[in-house]
C-alpha cells in the first residue's frame, strides 16, 4: 500500500539555517570586495578613460631589433589598459608577413602594428583597413605608399641614418689609414628591403657628401653579406674582401642587424688590431655591437630608438582612436654612439632588457 | 696482374675522382683568375668557412649512405646553439660540461627521427621535416627571437675553440679535421662502416645477412645529432653569439656537399673523403667569385649553376676513367 508523507514542519532550527544560508552570500561578496589592492580604485581613477582595446603587433620577422619594440608597446598598453598580442612567424619572407597580416585581420583587433618594408604588403594593409581596424605603421615604412593610405609611421629616416652612417665611415676612414682614397664596403644584410636597400644609397650619399666636403675621394661597394640569415658566413664574405681588396680597404659598414656584429668578428678573427688599419661601424646598437665599439673593433654604432619607436607606435594608435588625431609621421631620433658614450648606451640596453625580462618577453 | 695495373684500376674506380680532378681544375682556375685565390690566409679562410658545416655534413654523409636523410640539421643546429648559451651566459654552466650536454642532447634529438623513421615507420623526409619545424619553433620560444651572447671571450673555452694551435690553421678546422678522419675510418674500416653501406645497398639483403638495419639507421641519425651538438659548440666558442636562425639551410648545403663529393641519393655508396673535397669546392665556388668581383646577386646563381656543371663533369670523367681502365686492362692482358 503507498503512503503519502506529510511536509516537515519548519522548526526554529531550520529556520536559522536558512537565514544563516540567506546573509552567507552577501557577507561573502562583501568580504571579497573588502579584499581588493586598496588603492586600486586610485590607480583606476588615475588612468585615462579609455575603451579596453587589443593591440596586436606584427613585426617581420623575429629579430634582436624587434624586442625593445615589443617592451615600449606593452609598456604604454599597460597604461591605458588595452590588451597586447605579438604574434609573427619568426623567418621573414613577404609572403609570411602577409599571411600573418591576414590572420590578424580575421581575429578583428582594434589596432594592427606591422611594418610596410614592401609594397608587396599593401593588400594586406588595404584589406585590414576596411574592416575598420586602426593601422600604424613602425620601424620600416614606404613613405609614398604610407602616406596614401593616411597612416601613422614612426621610423627613422634612412635618408638621414645613412647620410651619418656614410659620413662616419668616411670620416673614421680617414683618421684611422691617414688616406683620402680607397675602398668602403657596405655590406647588406636584407637585399630587397626598402628600408636597408635605401639605407645603403643613402651611405653611399654619405660617404659623397664627405669626400665633397673634405676633399676625399673614398669609393664604395656594396653586398650582401648574408648577415641576418648566417653570421659564420658573413664572417667569411667579409675575410674574402678583406683578402681581395688588400690595403685598398679603409673601411667596412654595415646596414644594421647583425651586419656589425659580423665586421668586428672579422677584424678579430684576421689578427686586426682594433681601431688599426680598417675603420668599422654600423647602424643599430645592440649589445653585441656595443661589445665591439668597448673593444675598439668598431668606431661607431647608430642607435635607431627602438624602444621610443614601440613606445610612440602605440601612442599613435591610442590618440587617433581616441582623439581623432590625423597620420603623422615621426622619426625617432637616432644618436651617433661612440667609445665615449657607449656607456650610455649600454645603461639604456641594460634598463629595456631588464624590463623584457619582468615582462615576461625574454629569459635572456 | 702488374701491381700499376692494379693501382690505376683502383683510382680509376674511385667515385671521388671526378670531383677531385674538378676541385683541383677550379682551384688552378680561380688562382690563375684572382692572384690572391691561392694566398694562404685565403685558402684558411675557405677550410674554416667549411667547418661548421664540415661537422654536419659528416653525419649526413653516414646517413645519405644508410639510405636516409635529415632535413632537421639545421634546426637542431639552432637549437643546440641556443641552449648551448642558456646554459653557459644565463646559467652560469662550465661551457665544456655544457657542451657535453649539448652533444648527448643533440644525440637525443637524432635518435628521436631514427625511432620516428624505424619504428613510427614514417619516411625520413616527413619525420624530419616536423622535427625541423618543431626545433626551429623551440628556439624561438627559448630565445624569445633575441640573441644570446656572452662577453665572456677571454675564457679557456673561448680561447681554444676560436684560437689556432697548429701554425694559423684554426682549431675550429682542427675539430673538422678530426671528425672526418674519425668518420672515414668508422665508415671504411669497422664492420658498423660495412653495415651502414649493406644497409643503404639493399636493406632486405642486410637483414638477411643478420644486420640489424634499423639500429644501423637509429645510430647514423643518433651520430647526426651528436655532431649538430658538436657544430654548435664550436659556433659558440668561436663567434661566442647564438642567433636564433643559426643553421637556416644547412641541411640543404649538406647534402649538397655530400652529394657533389659522389654519395649517391639512394643509398649504399659514398665517402667521407669525397664529402670533404665536395665541402672544399662549394667554398672555393663563393670564395673564388667573391675575389674575381662578381656582384652580389650573381653569387647564389653561378654557384646553383657551377654545381650542375660540377656534377655534370663528374659524371663524364667517371664514365671516360671507367673507359680507359678497360681498354687499359685489355691492353695489358694481350
Amino acid at each position: 500500500m503507498e503512503t503519502v508523507e506529510e511536509p516537515e514542519a519548519l522548526t526554529r532550527r531550520a529556520m536559522l539555517r536558512i537565514g544563516v544560508s540567506s546573509l552567507a552570500l552577501p557577507a561573502l561578496s562583501l568580504m571579497a570586495a573588502g579584499c581588493r589592492n586598496p588603492t586600486a580604485k586610485q590607480a583606476h581613477a588615475a588612468e585615462p578613460r579609455t575603451k579596453q582595446r587589443r593591440l596586436v603587433w606584427i613585426p617581420q620577422a623575429a629579430g634582436d631589433w624587434e624586442l625593445p619594440i615589443r617592451v615600449g608597446q606593452l609598456e604604454f598598453c599597460r597604461m591605458v589598459n588595452w590588451d597586447y598580442q605579438h604574434i609573427g612567424n619568426p623567418i621573414y619572407s613577404v609572403q609570411n608577413h602577409l599571411d600573418q597580416l591576414d590572420e590578424a585581420i580575421a581575429a578583428k583587433p582594434d589596432v594592427i602594428i606591422t611594418e610596410l618594408e614592401s609594397a608587396g604588403m599593401l593588400s594586406g594593409f588595404e584589406r585590414a583597413l576596411e574592416r575598420g581596424i586602426t593601422v600604424v605603421i613602425v620601424d620600416q615604412v614606404v613613405s609614398t605608399e604610407a602616406a596614401k593610405l593616411g597612416l601613422w609611421s614612426i621610423s627613422q629616416d634612412p635618408v638621414v641614418l645613412g647620410q651619418l652612417n656614410g659620413q662616419q665611415a668616411a670620416q673614421w676612414a680617414e683618421r684611422i689609414s691617414a688616406k683620402k682614397t680607397g675602398v668602403i664596403l657596405i655590406g647588406n644584410g636584407n637585399p630587397g628591403s626598402a628600408l636597408i636597400d635605401a639605407l645603403q644609397t643613402s651611405t653611399e650619399a654619405g660617404v659623397a657628401t664627405y669626400n665633397r666636403d673634405h676633399g676625399a675621394q673614398f669609393t664604395t661597394e656594396s653586398f650582401a653579406d648574408s648577415a641576418f640569415d648566417d653570421i659564420a658566413a658573413s664572417i667569411s664574405k667579409y675575410s674574402y674582401h678583406m683578402e681581395q681588396k688588400g690595403d685598398d680597404l679603409v673601411a667596412m659598414v654595415g646596414l644594421g642587424g647583425a651586419s656589425g656584429i659580423a665586421i668586428w668578428k672579422t677584424l678579430r678573427e684576421n689578427d686586426i688590431t682594433p681601431g688599426k688599419q680598417i675603420a668599422a661601424g654600423s647602424t643599430d646598437i645592440f649589445p653585441d655591437q656595443q661589445t665591439g665599439i668597448e673593444e675598439g673593433y668598431l668606431q661607431w654604432g647608430i642607435d635607431q630608438d627602438f624602444l621610443v619607436m614601440g613606445f610612440l607606435s602605440a601612442a599613435a594608435a591610442w590618440m587617433q582612436l581616441e582623439h581623432g588625431y590625423p597620420a603623422w609621421r615621426m622619426d625617432s631620433p637616432g644618436q651617433v654612439i661612440t667609445r665615449a658614450n657607449v656607456d650610455e648606451a649600454r645603461l639604456r640596453t641594460d634598463r629595456w632588457m631588464l624590463r623584457a625580462r619582468e615582462l615576461g618577453l625574454t629569459a635572456s | 696482374m702488374r701491381k700499376s695495373g692494379l693501382l690505376i684500376n683502383r683510382l680509376i674506380a674511385r667515385r671521388e675522382l671526378g670531383i677531385v680532378v674538378v676541385s683541383t681544375a677550379t682551384f688552378i682556375t680561380f688562382s690563375t683568375i684572382a692572384p690572391r685565390f691561392a694566398s694562404v690566409p685565403n685558402v684558411l679562410a675557405i677550410v674554416r668557412e667549411a667547418s661548421l658545416l664540415g661537422v654536419i655534413s659528416v653525419g649526413m654523409t653516414f646517413l645519405l649512405i644508410a639510405g636516409e636523410f635529415d632535413l632537421s640539421v639545421g634546426a637542431n643546429f639552432g637549437f643546440l646553439l641556443t641552449c648551448l648559451a642558456y646554459l653557459t651566459v644565463l646559467h652560469k654552466v662550465n661551457p665544456f660540461a655544457a657542451g657535453a650536454m649539448i652533444m648527448l642532447l643533440g644525440s637525443a634529438v637524432g635518435i628521436m627521427n631514427g625511432l620516428l623513421v624505424t619504428q613510427a615507420r614514417l619516411q625520413s623526409f616527413i619525420a624530419t621535416l616536423g622535427s625541423m619545424a618543431i626545433l626551429r619553433g623551440a628556439a624561438v620560444i627559448i630565445s624569445g627571437g633575441y640573441p644570446v651572447s656572452t662577453r665572456n671571450e677571454d675564457q679557456f673555452f673561448y680561447r681554444s675553440i676560436g684560437g689556432h694551435w697548429l701554425w694559423r690553421f684554426p682549431n675550429l678546422s682542427l675539430a673538422m679535421a678530426t671528425v672526418f678522419i674519425a668518420g672515414g675510418i668508422l665508415l671504411a674500416k669497422t664492420r658498423f662502416g660495412a653495415a651502414i653501406y649493406a644497409t643503404g645497398g639493399d636493406s632486405e639483403a642486410a637483414s638477411c645477412n643478420g644486420i640489424d638495419t634499423a639500429r644501423v639507421k637509429v645510430i647514423c641519425f643518433a651520430i647526426t645529432g651528436g655532431l649538430c651538438g658538436l657544430a654548435a659548440v664550436l659556433m659558440f666558442g668561436w663567434i661566442g653569439l647564438a642567433p636564433y636562425n643559426a643553421g637556416n639551410g644547412f641541411e640543404l648545403k649538406a647534402i649538397a656537399a655530400a652529394v657533389v663529393g659522389g654519395t649517391s641519393l639512394f643509398g649504399g655508396r659514398g665517402t667521407v673523403f669525397g664529402t670533404f673535397v665536395g665541402l672544399l669546392l662549394l667554398g672555393m665556388l663563393t670564395n673564388g667569385l667573391i675575389l674575381t668581383g662578381v656582384r652580389q646577386f650573381w653569387d647564389g646563381v653561378a654557384t646553383g649553376v657551377l654545381i650542375i656543371c660540377v656534377a655534370a663533369l663528374d659524371q663524364f670523367v667517371r664514365r671516360s676513367a671507367v673507359m680507359m681502365a678497360q681498354r687499359y686492362a685489355m691492353a695489358t692482358d694481350l
